[in-house]
């Protein structure tokens, strides 16, 4: 299980990604989806991953859309341009972030 | 899966209003969300009132109400800056929208979306330095020749560096051991899957530091140079394959 805190840094990275990935997803379904692909590992909360959608939304990095399914509405998230350069943006720059942090915690390059 | 009927959709939806969620479109969402979850745990063979009440243990109406209280906040201060905006402002915006979301419909092909798969692939890179420290002399290239001890022509799947018994031998880059074990043409060898496409193999060592399942960084020991399989000195015989195919390492030594 990964750290609230290391969790909570990467939230949007996670969320646009699948969004990248996927098309369009809901909040539901982000959930199962992350905790499927980390094995386990990483458990978003409800109560970290709407607030978080809500904020994007607002931002104008994604859209929304109300279906009908069933007998009851669910709400679908998709990137907008602005939401898939972000996306881009923040991969690129967590990637940079764990080469960093691999060089850092490599102890043969302590010996050198 | 059995879906929820209008009933007991209402029941959950009474619970949430009950208790405090009374945004509409909030509500609507993690109506959607504990129906899914009772839904899942129906699956599982709970009954109605017992996936419920497992539900809401996971997902209490306390967070329920934290998520409607910073929702509101976020789409409030969207709202007043929408208020600033003058009618002209917002009919550009509106024209300069709709001609993304126009652009939008159609798939994507030309955005640059990095998929999480492609990132993270990309975290590790194919073998780009040499796997010895310093200029170490090849002496045996890729390709055909004639095998200095069997003496006939083969293909070398490798190259060969000359290096006194011991030298340290490194990682050309990051990766997972899968392989670290004795052959009698090899000897001691070690098999490293950088991704999912490239893997180094380093051979004839006289030990083998690291073992299956070992992480290791590029420019890490792996061993130590050796003559341990069919071999007539002390030399690293080094391979790179890329998919399955023996590709030449001598381009693949330099970032």
């Amino acid at each position: 299980m990964a750290s609230p805190e290391l969790l909570r840094g990467t939230l949007v990275t996670i969320l646009l990604n699948l969004l990248a990935e996927n098309g369009r997803m809901y909040g539901y379904e982000m959930v199962q989806s992350v905790r499927e692909r980390s094995n386990g590992a990483f458990e978003l909360t409800e109560g970290a991953i709407y607030p978080a959608l809500h904020k994007l939304e607002a931002d104008g990095l994604v859209l929304t859309e109300r279906v009908v399914v069933g007998k009851r509405e669910r709400k679908y998230y998709s990137l907008t341009p602005s939401g898939s350069e972000a996306s881009v943006n923040k991969v690129s720059e967590f990637k940079e972030y764990v080469q960093a942090m691999a060089l850092l915690l490599n102890p043969i390059n302590l010996a050198k | 899966m059995r879906q929820l009927n209008e009933l007991e959709i209402g029941q959950i939806e009474q619970t949430l209003r009950k208790n405090g969620v009374g945004d509409r479109t909030v509500r609507a969402e993690l109506l959607d969300h504990v129906c899914c979850q009772v839904e899942s745990k129906l699956a599982e063979g709970l009954n109605f009132q017992g996936a419920l009440t497992a539900s809401l243990q996971t997902f209490q109406v306390d967070e329920m109400k934290e998520i409607q209280a910073s929702s509101l906040a976020v789409f409030h201060k969207k709202y007043s800056v929408m208020k600033k905006l003058s009618f002209a402002a917002l009919i550009t915006m509106l024209l300069i929208c709709s001609a993304y979301w126009l652009k939008d419909e159609k798939p994507a092909a030309s955005q640059p979306v990095l998929k999480v798969q492609d990132a993270l692939v990309s975290l590790f890179e194919p073998p780009s330095r040499s796997p010895l420290e310093g200029d170490a002399e090849i002496t045996s290239g890729f390709g055909m020749r004639v095998h200095p001890i069997q003496k006939i022509k083969k293909q070398h799947n490798g190259i060969d560096f000359k290096a006194a018994t011991g030298t340290p031998v490194l990682a050309t880059s990051a990766g997972k051991v899968v392989k670290a074990a004795f052959d009698k043409n090899y000897g001691n060898y070690v098999v490293i899957k950088h991704d999912e496409h490239y893997q180094s193999l380093y051979a004839q060592l006289s030990t083998m530091v690291v073992k299956v399942g070992d992480s290791v960084a590029k420019g890490e020991k792996i061993g130590e140079v050796g003559s341990s399989g069919l071999s007539t000195a002390p030399h690293l015989h080094y391979e790179v394959i890329k998919d399955g195919e023996y590709e030449n390492p001598a381009t693949y030594l330099h970032p």
